[in-house]
């Protein structure tokens, strides 16, 4: 079952067409990256699919139509927004508690929920956390109601590594549990970690569609493969049957510190469609 | 509307205005300031009353246009309007708990003027009423800048401007009998009449028909843009 089916969606301010007749389905229970640059149009794709925004094509969030949602979808899906605000003045526990009670879910479900994210000193007021911990605040506040689908854009932007790790174990987790997760961001390595699908923005239309590693090796255009021997030398060698008998050869005399294939990252695949790099 | 909704954002309203030191102020400054006049002037009762009547005007007027709107526009400019949009809240359950917890808060604050100068039960009755009146419309022209503004500072610039018209109109209207003439066709004189003991009239009541369902009318008007926008 798909969880989101866009076809041909398209989004115009003005004369500015931003986004120029999407088509895409995502499955239930995967995560789905959209990679683009800033100024792309991911962050109006999501306002579209969640009904904040107007748009001409067909749009479906779990089988309703998004230009006529009720307002009880708002019960199965989560939303991390570059904007969303907390209440600076109240306690990260105050903040959910308000949100708890709108969504009937017990304080014990707060706790679990933020134990799950992280955040140990609920008393803190929320204007006082750092980057890092209002995120995991903002997540946590998501998660609330168990969405069957979450809504991430730029989930880990500005946030340190290690952090940023924490929040990629969590949406693996969810998604083990089922959550579909619609991932926006423009760090292709987070996109080609968690993604199973993913699709590339540019300038409103989407120009490549598919799962991370196989559009790696679709745009594979050196199709080569390079020893490191235990001296120190780098050999390269086409990728065809004929490198196959000298790669052996270095395997039969123990003579391999490390192999590596030259398929591109995401980046260097959307640089290579597009011109342009992905963190601009 | 859902009463568990509503509630909820009345107990967050509750938390969130004991450390916004700002818009606490507002509901204090005016009954202190009241006490504190009619504690000086407590050899002449008639001016203390007067001060009481000009106080309680600008309580009822003031604050809850002030007070309201920059809640309201707070939560526009930081995003946490369109989140608990987000979360199944809708935009009348927002403003009936903002509107709600203003009202009361100016009733209980309000409610102090009441033990700066002792009456019966039934003048302080018609007091709270007055005050009530006179909040409720306030409320209603705070939740028309709240809507229109897009942040705390644009509400503030829009408030204050109607507020003092509102509020301190009175106040001069006790020294000039042309100002008088002017501010009679507000509801900020017409409560200040009720606050100083005058009785209800026809005019008063029409008076403040008119602009609560003027207001009203308008807060409607840009509610439903609001929605629209969303």
């Amino acid at each position: 079952m798909n969880s989101i089916s866009l076809q041909q969606v398209s989004k115009s301010f003005g004369t500015k067409e931003v986004l120029k007749d999407i088509s895409l389905t995502i499955p239930s229970g995967e995560i789905f990256g959209l990679l683009g640059p800033s100024g792309a149009g991911k962050t109006t794709l999501i306002k579209i699919m969640t009904g904040q925004l107007s748009y001409t094509g067909a749009a479906e969030i779990m089988g309703k139509s998004c230009d006529r949602l009720d307002r009880s979808i708002y019960s199965d899906i989560g939303m991390v927004m570059d904007n969303s605000g907390l209440y600076e003045r109240l306690s990260c526990y105050d903040n959910l508690i308000l949100f708890a009670k709108i969504h009937g879910i017990s304080k014990e479900d707060v706790a679990k929920i933020l134990q799950r994210v992280g955040l140990k000193d609920v008393k803190v007021l929320a204007g006082k956390l750092s980057k890092g911990m209002k995120q995991r605040l903002i997540l946590a506040r998501a998660l609330l109601h168990h969405p069957k689908i979450l809504f991430l854009d730029e989930p880990t932007s500005g946030l340190d590594p290690a952090t940023a790790n924490e929040i990629h174990s969590l949406l693996t987790e969810l998604k083990n549990e089922g959550t579909t997760i619609f991932l926006t961001t423009h760090n292709m390595e987070e996109a080609h970690k968690l993604c199973d699908h993913i699709a590339l923005l540019n300038e409103g239309v989407i120009v490549e569609f598919g799962i991370p590693d196989e559009l790696c090796r679709k745009y594979n255009k050196e199709n080569t493969i390079t020893i490191l021997d235990r001296n120190g030398n780098t050999v390269t060698f086409l990728n065809n049957s004929g490198a196959a008998d000298r790669i052996a050869e270095y395997f039969a005399n123990d003579n391999v510190e490390a192999i590596h294939s030259s398929e591109p990252n995401l980046e260097t695949v959307f640089i290579s469609l597009t011109g342009r790099e992905l963190d601009i | 509307m859902r009463i568990p909704n509503i509630t909820a954002l009345f107990q967050k309203q509750i938390k969130d205005v004991l450390k916004n030191m700002p818009v606490l102020v507002l509901f204090i400054v005016y009954p202190i300031i009241a006490a504190v006049m009619t504690n000086a002037m407590s050899d002449q009762p008639e001016v203390g009353t007067m001060f009481l009547s000009i106080f309680a005007t600008m309580h009822c007027a003031f604050t809850p246009i002030v007070a309201t709107s920059s809640i309201i526009a707070e939560e526009k400019e930081k995003n946490t309007l369109r989140v608990l949009i987000m979360s199944n809240v809708t935009l009348r359950e927002y403003l009936f708990s903002i509107g709600g917890f203003v009202l009361i808060a100016t009733l209980i604050t309000g409610s102090t003027f009441l033990l700066i100068q002792t009456q019966s039960l039934v003048k302080s009755l018609l007091f709270l009423a007055s005050m009530g009146i006179g909040g409720l419309i306030s409320i209603a022209l705070g939740m028309c800048i709240g809507l229109l503004s897009k942040n705390a500072a644009a509400a503030n610039g829009l408030a204050v401007p109607f507020g003092m018209v509102f509020a301190f109109l009175p106040m001069l209207a006790n020294f000039n009998k042309g100002i008088e003439a002017v501010s009679r066709f507000t509801y900020g004189q017409q409560v200040s009449y009720l606050f100083a003991g005058k009785p209800f009239t026809v005019f008063g009541v029409v008076i403040l028909c008119i602009n609560f369902i003027a207001l009203i009318t308008v807060s409607t008007l840009l509610y439903k843009r609001s929605i629209a926008e969303d």
